[in-house]
């Protein structure tokens, strides 16, 4: 996706994908998992439905090595270090950006250096820009399978100094969509167990200073409750398992800019995340298996820049975290209950002219973690970094050359350490190299193309002491070791088009495609070595195309991936077919006075009713609908 | 991911009781029924967890042919397949029984041929009983379910006519003349169980539990009737074991020694296998349960490598023993062939078989 306001897609010298509400707004989803799917190199292993598990693999790295950002704190999640994007409800996210292989903007916390790929996702944040003025929304949305969702937002400008801003957002869908069965004539049946009910509600005050020093402040609370229906097992459809979750964090920053010179950025956040999983019917003394966890985390970030001069500027960051973890059921007293301590420290160049741009970082990590029960984990110093640049070699024509290369590396998670039985002290991280070589063209008017942008890229990645879980030597256990070296080949292909070809009519399309050969290189003597990696499509994309006329906009998205395999052997049993969707969304701005405008939104999703699957035996719902009404106000 | 793995790690097993149901009481002046030759095996391939993949294969002993989804073939109207995590089967009188763990039943088929007779569930009241492991006797079928009951299905109706109470998480099981043998592992509970269910044939109740190793797993008697049970411990630090229990006495079983820190057992002719299903302490030790000394610390003398011995099956007619390799857990599987001196004799893969457990023998 490349906005057409927006050139960080192809100005940037590492691949930034960019989602703005604009986008979003043309885009069927209900969450962010649902909208990223449309960028180009990701793979969203999505479990199906509106409760499912949605977590996000770039350029065929692995989940843990996506960082995700919440108005720039990253959710930190050291149990199992994946974020379940489903989670994150699209109604407030105002952008959602990829970073790929760096971070361009060098006045960042360290941790936003510390991942092979980051997501970043702001809300309207309680910051406003000089002219705006109080605004808020009022939504309901109602779908298929029970689906009913009302939520609203204000934000105040209480005075030029002073704003603040109040969401709220509340979900509920029964969830049981029905599908083509696997067994016998495939009849429709009914996924069990897949109701939620989720509620967000955010707070978020600012206050300027003045223009060059922004005191900010969230706070964000979720919670959610919802049946796990678990891969469809042949001939037993019971499913009773349940998860809650609940979310608390508050973060605060403040970004001062003393001169021309000298930028300061500081952060904490303070974070505690409660986990519960219930099976009722868990054949153990209790008659039921409950896990119970809690994390916590407190986080402080301090960033300085230093300009130089105009193009050349330089960056030092220090972030300190403290992440625990600990459980409240019966395995309380074996559970390990680590407590780590993160120190992050990265320094960063950037040079930015107008045809020539380069970019560089180091980090250095230190880790070090106590447990109350059992051996720990040792303590980890890593160093790692990149360099990245942009060049435009002829100032006539606007094609661009960039590259990068990053090392990089995701630290062991709690569960990969400690969980029961299968936990490994003795872990070392998870090492990624990323090499990238591509161009950008962004041209402007011509016929009656308004806009045209496309990037390219050509990448090779390779994984180094991948986390997996093996059976151990003379036990009769597993566990996580770091076996696995996969290498990567891949290309990205993105393009954006605006047309305006008569009158009223606006034609704006967006286009992706990516390539990615995933082969699994750990072990010379097994069958699978030199296969594609499990459910990684050698092809994927998205099409998107809106036409918007007078007040209306409508528009087409397809999402395509080719076949894949699920673990084991490349053959036709453990095959996932290949599949495309094809999703139809309506806005109507339908009524509109100087205050208040309304919207209506019709979106009908999967509209050739294909049965496919991501993940082999989680059925992904049949055609579905959603209807909702905005009201959007100003005064 | 991670707690599907650890439920694989619940669910690994292999059994082949149905031939202790052919050998129960020997007594020295009985003469043993004369076998004929096997003209091919059952091999059943459990898949994994949630992987819908269970596979019953079939293996010609005179083309070397190998059908690896034998069930589909003999049941084309049943494309769909056996379902999800096959734990374990047994041929008893005519029929073919195959224990669908996380599909919630058992699969009877004609051993004959592998032809669909009938499905009897083991759900109920909104929960699987999730069935283990089988053993035969007195014209029933004894199936083992984690919930903690033992089942008897009556091979006639081919209906569940008893629910017998035991121990903790029930795995293993075993009869003798009078008695079944079932270890309880607990292996849900925070501490497993160590003992051993006793229920009396005539009354289809428990009469006792008897102590052995942590974390029972499988029972086999041998030709005096005693009883060899295996156990995993608790992964960490108690090891694994194999207690005996005195079968006249039923008294509290006996540890053999740390030198048999095994998961599994398997007997024939007073030859104990024991064995590990997760590799690691060399593949399958042999020992005369008569004699009690060690035959061979290695069963196989030919340098045959198995990455993952999974399954142990004795042909009753000619001593052979076949191993049921698993290899990476995610790959098709390997059954080898060894003859009695531990040669290897041939092997098959059981394509598209996932993680092969069991092999019967079709005469």
């Amino acid at each position: 996706m490349i906005s057409a306001k927006d050139l960080r897609a192809v100005n940037e010298p590492v691949p930034v994908q960019v989602l703005n509400k604009e986008i979003s707004n043309r885009i069927n989803s209900i969450s962010v998992a649902d909208a990223v799917k449309y960028f180009a190199g990701v793979h969203v292993k999505d479990y199906g439905g509106i409760g499912g598990l949605k977590t996000v693999s770039v350029r065929s790295l692995g989940a843990n090595h996506t960082g995700v950002s919440y108005d720039g704190f990253l959710l930190g999640d050291a149990q199992g270090g994946q974020t379940d994007l489903g989670k994150f409800s699209l109604d407030n996210i105002r952008e959602i950006s990829l970073y790929t292989g760096g971070n361009p903007e060098i006045l960042s916390p360290a941790r936003a250096f510390a991942s092979a790929s980051l997501l970043s996702l702001k809300t309207p944040d309680g910051i406003f820009e000089d002219k705006e003025k109080s605004d808020g929304t009022v939504q309901l949305k109602q779908g298929s399978f029970g689906y009913a969702s009302p939520a609203a937002s204000y934000r105040a400008r209480i005075n030029k100094k002073i704003q603040m801003s109040l969401g709220g957002f509340y979900e509920h869908a029964k969830g049981e969509y029905p599908f083509a069965s696997y067994v016998g004539n495939g009849a429709k049946e009914k996924r069990n167990n897949s109701d939620i009910r989720a509620f967000r509600g955010e707070y978020n005050a600012g206050y300027k200073l003045n223009d060059s020093s922004i005191i900010s402040f969230k706070t964000y609370y979720y919670h959610s409750k919802r049946g796990l229906p678990g891969a469809f097992v042949f001939y037993n459809t019971i499913a009773t398992q349940r998860l809650n979750d609940e979310n608390f964090f508050m973060q605060s920053s403040w970004r001062h800019k003393f001169n021309s010179k000298h930028s300061l950025l500081l952060r904490a956040k303070f974070s505690s995340d409660k986990s519960y999983y219930l099976d009722p019917s868990y054949p153990n003394s209790y008659g039921k298996l409950e896990n119970d966890f809690r994390q916590q985390e407190i986080y402080f970030s301090t960033a300085y820049q230093y300009r130089v001069s105009k193009a050349l500027a330089a960056s030092v960051s220090s972030d300190y975290f403290n992440s625990r973890l600990r459980r409240t059921d019966i395995f309380a007293a074996t559970f390990a209950t680590p407590i780590r301590n993160s120190f992050l420290n990265n320094i960063a160049v950037q040079y930015r002219k107008k045809y020539f741009e380069a970019a560089g970082n180091l980090l250095y990590t230190v880790l070090r973690e106590k447990v109350l029960t059992g051996n720990s984990a040792h303590d980890l110093h890593e160093p790692a970094g990149g360099f990245s640049f942009s060049i435009q070699p002829v100032k006539t024509l606007p094609l661009r050359l960039r590259g990068f290369y990053q090392y990089i590396f995701r630290a062991p998670t709690f569960n990969d350490l400690y969980y029961t039985n299968v936990g490994n002290t003795d872990l070392l991280p998870e090492r990624a190299e990323q090499y990238d070589l591509g161009f950008t063209v962004h041209a402007l008017s011509f016929n009656f193309i308004q806009s045209f942008e496309f990037t390219c890229d050509a990448y090779f990645n390779n994984v180094k002491d991948k986390i997996l879980a093996v059976p151990r030597q003379n036990l009769f256990q597993w566990s996580e070791q770091n076996i696995g070296k996969v290498n990567i080949k891949g290309t990205d292909i993105a393009a954006h088009f605006l047309f305006k070809p008569a009158g009223n009519f606006r034609v704006t399309s967006d286009l992706s495609y990516s390539f990615q050969q995933a082969l699994d290189i750990s072990d010379k003597s097994s069958t699978l070595y030199k296969t594609q990696l499990p459910y990684t499509p050698k092809h994927s994309g998205s099409a998107d195309i809106s036409i918007d006329f007078k007040r209306f906009r409508l528009s087409w998205n397809i999402l395509f991936s080719s076949y894949r395999y699920r673990s084991g052997d490349p053959i036709p049993e453990n095959l996932v077919q290949g599949f495309s969707t094809d999703d139809l969304s309506l806005n109507w701005l339908f009524r509109k006075t100087e205050s208040v405008n309304y919207k209506l939104i019709a979106e009908a999703n999967n509209i050739f009713n294909t049965q496919y699957e991501i993940i082999k035996y989680y059925p992904m719902p049949l055609f579905n609908y959603r209807i909702g009404i905005i009201a959007s106000f100003k005064k | 991911m991670k707690k599907d793995l650890f439920k694989l790690s619940l669910f690994i097993f292999t059994v082949l009781l149905a031939l202790q149901a052919c050998k129960k009481n020997t007594v020295i002046d009985t003469p043993t029924p004369v076998l004929s030759p096997a003209v091919g095996e059952y091999v059943l391939s459990e898949g994994g967890f949630g992987g819908n993949n269970t596979k019953l294969a079939y293996y010609v002993n005179s083309t070397a042919a190998v059908t690896g989804d034998f069930f589909v073939q003999q049941n084309p109207t049943m494309a769909s397949g056996l379902g999800d995590v096959g734990n374990d089967m047994i041929i008893y009188g005519s029929k073919l029984y195959i224990i669908m763990n996380n599909s919630g039943r058992v699969t009877v088929l004609n051993a004959s041929n592998a032809t669909f007779v009938k499905n009897i569930s083991f759900l109920s009241g909104g929960v699987n009983k999730l069935p283990r492991y089988a053993a035969a006797a007195r014209g029933k079928v004894y199936v083992t379910s984690t919930d903690g009951t033992v089942s008897a299905i009556d091979t006639t109706s081919l209906t569940i006519v008893k629910t017998i109470t035991v121990g903790a998480n029930p795995e293993g099981i075993a009869a003798s003349a009078d008695y079944l043998y079932i270890a309880n592992s607990g292996g849900y509970n925070p501490a497993p169980d160590s003992t051993v269910s006793l229920v009396d044939l005539n009354t289809e109740t428990e009469i006792k539990k008897i102590k052995v190793g942590v974390n029972p797993y499988r029972v086999a008697i041998n030709g005096a009737g005693n009883v060899y049970v295996s156990a995993y411990g608790n992964y960490t630090t108690i090891p694994a074991s194999i207690f005996v229990i005195n079968g006249t006495t039923n008294t509290n079983g006996t540890n053999l020694g740390s030198s048999f820190q095994y998961s599994n057992v398997r007997i024939f002719n007073n030859l104990a296998y024991f064995y590990n299903n997760y590799g690691g302490v060399g593949n399958c030790k042999l020992y005369n349960t008569a004699t009690g000394t060690v035959v061979r610390n290695e069963f196989i003398t030919d340098g045959t490598s198995i990455t993952t011995p999974y399954g142990l099956s004795i042909d009753e007619q000619n001593s052979d023993v076949y191993i049921a390799d698993a290899g990476n857990f995610v790959s098709a599987g390997k059954v080898y062939c060894f003859n009695s001196a531990g040669v290897l004799k041939f092997s098959f893969s059981v394509a598209p078989g996932v993680n092969p457990n069991n092999v019967l023998f079709k005469r």
